[in-house]
């Protein structure tokens, strides 16, 4: 057993600590915004959105947290594809790849 | 009022998800629809979130003390990934009331395998490491995540519910290490179909953002109380709250829920 952590568990670990308290952030930011300044939640979808964020609207900033939130696992996945590749591990950062393409594909396929 | 509630349940969900080891996409879902009416495919969607905010904070941890299996929990999202595509594809082409009925079958489940459980013994919690054993049935286990990964996508929950007991009882790896190893999963295989019910519209950025926001404070507060806690009587008082769930679900799913209870 090795006594250092691998960069796989390193490197993870700060992705997943960033996306956490970034998207945490936002969502507590946008959630106190919009009890300041409520707005009706009937059926509100907005994809991508971001225009309005500069104008510290509740909506962009809460959407903004959850693409924060459902992208780490995707970058969690890249990043270990990496940390793989650097510690030689051939087999696994190809498995990594592998999760990398399927999500990938998910995101096209979910987009037509 | 009702985003303070939805925050509210939120927490709640965090906290039981985080002392039982759930992903709280089991009780979100159920308080969505019936509680405020949403739409069963939103409730997924707003789920599908929530699962993910939970998978990063318990991961974080677990991956901080080594208790997840990176490499074997890659090697099974190749699976779990692809199930909830599909799964998540399939909920597209259901109708509200299938979805419902399919969720409280899903919630009986849950509560048998609950009931099952028993205590962990010391020396299973302590002295594990990802080094210590030897994977056995590798692909039975893919095959179970797929299956699990398809019920992420299709009903937006975690799938533990199926990933743990196929390492532990089936590729034999150590239950703490299989339950570490299934929550690090969870987050990756949520957002293959969290994708798909974002851009179809089923994520309402108001109210995913209320509840995760609630799941977020209550993983924080159940993973400061899990020491201090004694879960086993937390788990009848479970039970009982998931079957009575799972009758009412079911009652919204046939046209019943006039019948008051």
């Amino acid at each position: 057993l090795k006594m250092t952590k691998e960069l796989v568990y390193r490197s993870i670990g700060t992705i997943l600590k960033i996306g956490f308290y970034l998207s945490f952030g936002l969502l507590l930011i946008g959630v106190v915004l919009n009890f300041i300044q409520p707005t009706s939640y009937a059926n509100i979808f907005s994809p991508l959105s971001f225009v309005s964020l500069l104008n510290f609207d509740s909506l962009p900033i809460l959407n903004l947290g959850i693409i924060v939130l459902i992208f780490t696992p995707l970058l969690r996945v890249l990043v270990a594809l990496v940390s793989f590749w650097l510690e030689k591990d051939k087999k696994y950062s190809l498995v990594a790849l592998g999760v990398f393409i399927i999500l990938i594909l998910g995101i096209l396929i979910a987009q037509r | 009022m009702e985003s303070l509630l939805m925050s509210l349940g939120g927490v709640i969900a965090g906290v039981f998800g985080s002392l039982l080891g759930l992903g709280g996409g089991i009780l979100i879902i159920p308080m969505l629809t019936l509680l405020f009416h949403l739409p069963i495919h939103q409730a997924i969607g707003t789920s599908l979130v929530c699962v993910i905010a939970t998978s990063t904070g318990a991961a974080m941890v677990y991956v901080e003390n080594k208790k997840s299996d990176i490499r074997l929990g890659m090697s099974l999202e190749l699976a779990t990934t692809l199930g909830a595509i599909v799964g998540g594809l399939i909920a597209g082409l259901i109708n509200q009331k299938t979805l419902t009925i399919l969720f409280s079958a899903l919630l009986i489940y849950t509560a048998y395998m609950m009931s099952k459980k028993k205590k962990k013994t010391v020396a299973e919690q302590n002295n594990v490491t990802t080094a210590s054993y030897q994977v056995v049935h590798l692909p039975w286990g893919m095959g179970a995540s797929f299956v699990a990964g398809n019920l992420s996508g299709l009903l937006g929950v975690g799938g533990g519910i199926i990933k743990v007991p196929a390492m532990y009882l089936l590729m034999k790896v150590p239950l703490k290490i299989a339950t570490a190893t299934s929550n690090f999963m969870i987050g990756v295989t949520a957002t293959a179909s969290a994708f798909i019910y974002y851009f179809r519209g089923d994520v309402n950025i108001l109210i995913t953002g209320f509840t995760t926001l609630g799941v977020f404070l209550g993983a924080i507060i159940g993973s400061n109380l899990s020491n201090r806690i004694k879960t086993e009587h937390l788990k009848w008082i479970f039970v009982v709250v998931l079957i009575y769930l799972s009758v009412k679900m079911l009652f919204q799913g046939i046209n019943l829920h006039f019948l008051i209870f």
